[in-house]
């Protein structure tokens, strides 16, 4: 009950501070305000109707065969496949004299994606070899090669290994399963007639594998988790996750500021003579804390999203996963201000988690941009794991299962902090 | 017979290597209203703070209604009501909005809490601001939430840590008319700590006064101004003559003479030496004799000063410096 009546107290304090307000709340709509005006989201085309998503593929077909065809229908559903290059590619490559691009050819298709591996421009040629499809068909195994820059985007290589790799067996095994059940039919034939009538019953069903729906065989496991990304981030999505981590480690320096007016005005002394202890005015502030940045964070993702909808680029959350991410990140947040209310520090060293986490945590630079050498700190931030879980649930269409790790690690932040702020805090002056 | 209601039995608190109090002893009676009387950083507030359950002490023992101060502080939190030396109120809320939640740290709810912060805004008669902001008052008003929230949960003992420093004349009376109101109407027990020996003389029944963590000296206020008998003269000479010193002790209307320290040594004439004469029944009848026998011995005064009995003046009979340094 006391602590119920502390945070009332710390709500109704609030609500007479109309500069923290305007601080927590309406600084970052402000920020988030040219994000959303600058952005033409139909300019920018980000998942329109043409194929310009995905991450590219050259392939260079030498076989042209059924297998090496279906492999290069199942590679297009999932990447963005590029072959038959002709005109503006080839002058672009100076390739318009080569011979072997005289006509669309594998060999041509080759050797543009060879020079667009080596640009930088793309991360992977695949070379289907000739006789893939006899080879498959004689029961004889074949190899295609993909080629890719071992120094460019290892996020990228890897992804467009594993899919070609996993589609690769599924197309293997489909055409096995077509194989074997022409087999089982033959032997069939030597059989008792009241089995091979049973067996014609199953025969006679539809077990026609339909390589456009759902497979009986998957291999879903070769893909990389971040495969699920089908566009890149528009401003907005990158906008409002990053506008939020920001703003939500404003939250250690107003709690500060309260913490050392508290203390410095003899209101601590004078609470800790009535019936409350430390613990309910620690419990109290953590609490008050937490409350603070859930509603900061439900007025920020509220209104970025809406706004984000007014423009016609709906972004769609996964609630749970929001409000899980969202109570460790406001965990971790008080907790960082409870820490630094327990030192001796000024309250303006509060903005100190605030710029520098967010510097190197993602939300000021965004960790795609982020130098090499700034990388490795971006771990020991808190940010960084609000970062990457809300880009998760925000961009990558992710769920309350996929972002549990950041949330963990936000609560071991929020274990550690709050552990020595408990440890030491003197709430006396 | 009254009960005893505060023991503190040999206080001692230390911060590192400094001794805040030393061996403090008193108690209080039912009814009792208290005096801590002492210069700043005498130890009054340390010694508050201890009976208040904000620190331990390192070393004696309080006990209050009865109750361990220290092993048993949730019953003793229930029973005492604080007000610090500071303004402790959130300044950016009401008066009724601080008494209201102070009240529900002593779990008042509902009605209860509301009659009684009613109650208490009337008794300190601010009624009609009590819905402005607190950073709004002036200093005395301030200082008359800052009473009424130590009252709001009907305390049996109130401690009352200086509170009218800071405070414009009106206010002061006000405090002061609102503590014998309290006392006298209510039966409450006050601690009063204060370094005005007028608010002492006038508000307390029994009065210690402390230095340096100390309590030198412990009783009525009128006992220990009975201490200086009728007044104390304090002469400037340039050497201490002991000769001297005997002859003076021997008037008839002089009660004792010593020599003591120079209390301020960067006084100008910082060589001198003070010689301290107690009245034995008025100042005036010791001046008269004084001066004919300094006539008589041919002995210069390079100075005489005339002080009248009160608290402040055994003060300074006792430690040889002023309530105010």
């Amino acid at each position: 009950m006391r602590i119920l009546s502390l945070l009332k107290n710390d709500v109704r304090r609030l609500f007479k501070e109309a500069g923290v307000i305007v601080s927590l709340v309406l600084m970052p709509l402000v920020f988030m305000v040219p994000t959303i005006l600058n952005t033409d989201f139909e300019a920018l085309d980000l998942d329109g109707d043409e194929k310009s998503e995905g991450t590219p593929l050259v392939i260079a077909d030498y076989d042209g065969g059924e297998v090496a065809l279906d492999y290069i229908k199942e590679l297009d559903t999932n990447l963005k496949v590029e072959q038959n290059f002709s005109g503006d590619v080839l002058v672009e490559y100076e390739l318009q004299n080569d011979p072997r691009c005289a006509q669309p050819s594998p060999a041509c298709d080759e050797v543009v994606g060879r020079a667009r591996l080596l640009d930088g421009s793309l991360s992977g040629v695949l070379v289907i070899p000739e006789g893939l499809t006899s080879a498959f068909k004689d029961g004889k195994h074949t190899t295609v090669t993909l080629f890719f820059d071992p120094g460019g985007d290892a996020l990228l290589a890897t992804q467009i290994q594993k899919i070609s790799q996993g589609l690769a067996i599924k197309v293997a095994l489909t055409k096995q399963i077509d194989g074997a059940k022409s087999d089982f039919t033959d032997l069939s034939s030597v059989s008792d007639p009241k089995v091979q009538a049973e067996i014609d019953k199953i025969m006679n069903q539809d077990t026609s594998i339909d390589t456009g729906k759902e497979t009986a065989i998957h291999v879903d496991e070769v893909l990389p988790v971040s495969y699920t990304e089908k566009k890149k981030l528009g401003p907005v999505e990158q906008g409002i996750p990053q506008t939020s981590v920001l703003f939500i480690f404003m939250l250690p320096m107003f709690l500060t500021m309260w913490v050392r007016e508290e203390q410095e005005s003899g209101l601590y002394r004078r609470l800790l003579s009535t019936p409350a202890g430390k613990a309910d005015m620690i419990i109290d502030k953590l609490a008050f804390g937490v409350l603070v940045c859930l509603v900061q964070m439900a007025i920020i993702f509220g209104l970025g999203i809406l706004a984000s909808n007014y423009k016609g680029h709906p972004v769609s959350i996964d609630i749970a996963g929001f409000l899980v991410l969202t109570l460790a990140l406001s965990m971790a947040s008080a907790s960082v201000g409870l820490f630094i209310s327990s030192t001796r520090l000024p309250s303006s060293i509060g903005l100190v988690p605030m710029l520098l986490g967010g510097l190197l945590g993602g939300a000021l630079l965004f960790l795609d941009f982020m130098p090499a050498f700034m990388m490795p700190f971006s771990y020991i931030v808190p940010q960084r794991y609000g970062m990457v879980g809300y880009l998760d649930l925000v961009a990558r269409g992710g769920t309350l299962v996929s972002i549990l790790p950041e949330a963990g690690i936000l609560c071991l932040f929020t274990l550690f902090f709050a552990g020595i702020a408990i440890w030491r805090f003197d709430l006396l002056d | 017979m009254p009960n005893t209601i505060l023991e503190a039995n040999g206080l001692v608190k230390k911060f590192g290597d400094f001794v805040a109090v030393n061996d403090v002893s008193f108690t209080m009676e039912e009814g009792d209203v208290f005096g801590l009387l002492g210069p700043n950083g005498a130890g009054k507030s340390t010694t508050i703070s201890m009976l208040t359950c904000l620190y331990p002490p390192n070393e004696g023992d309080m006990r209050i209604f009865g109750h361990d101060v220290v092993r048993n502080a949730a019953e003793v939190k229930k029973l005492i009501g604080v007000v610090p030396q500071d303004i402790a109120l959130y300044p950016t809320l009401s008066a009724r909005d601080n008494l209201g939640f102070f009240g529900e740290m002593y779990g008042l709810k509902g009605r209860d809490l509301k009659e009684r912060v009613g109650t208490v805004i009337d008794y300190v008669a601010m009624g009609e601001r009590a819905k402005d902001a607190i950073k709004t008052y002036s200093g005395g008003m301030k200082r008359r939430i800052n009473l009424a929230a130590g009252l709001v949960h009907s305390p049996k003992l109130l401690f009352l840590d200086e509170p009218t420093v800071g405070v414009d004349p009106q206010s002061r009376n006000h405090i002061f008319e609102s503590v014998e109101r309290l006392n006298r109407e209510q039966g409450m027990a006050i601690l009063y700590t204060t370094h005005y020996m007028e608010e002492a003389e006038r508000l307390c029944n029994r009065v210690g006064i402390i230095d340096r963590g100390k309590i030198i000296a412990m009783d009525t206020p009128k006992n220990l101004i009975g201490m200086l008998g009728g007044g104390l003269i304090q002469i400037g000479l340039e050497r201490e003559d002991e000769e001297l010193r005997k002859a003076v002790a021997g008037l008839s209307e002089v009660r004792s003479a010593s020599f003591a320290p120079q209390a301020d040594p960067e006084d100008e004439m910082s060589n001198k030496v003070i010689l301290k004469v107690e009245a034995r029944t008025h100042a005036n009848a010791a001046l008269v004799q004084l001066i004919q026998l300094f006539n008589q011995k041919d002995v210069q005064m390079l100075s005489l000063e005339t002080l009248e009995p009160n608290l402040e003046t055994v003060f300074l009979h006792l430690t040889g410096k002023s309530l105010r340094q």
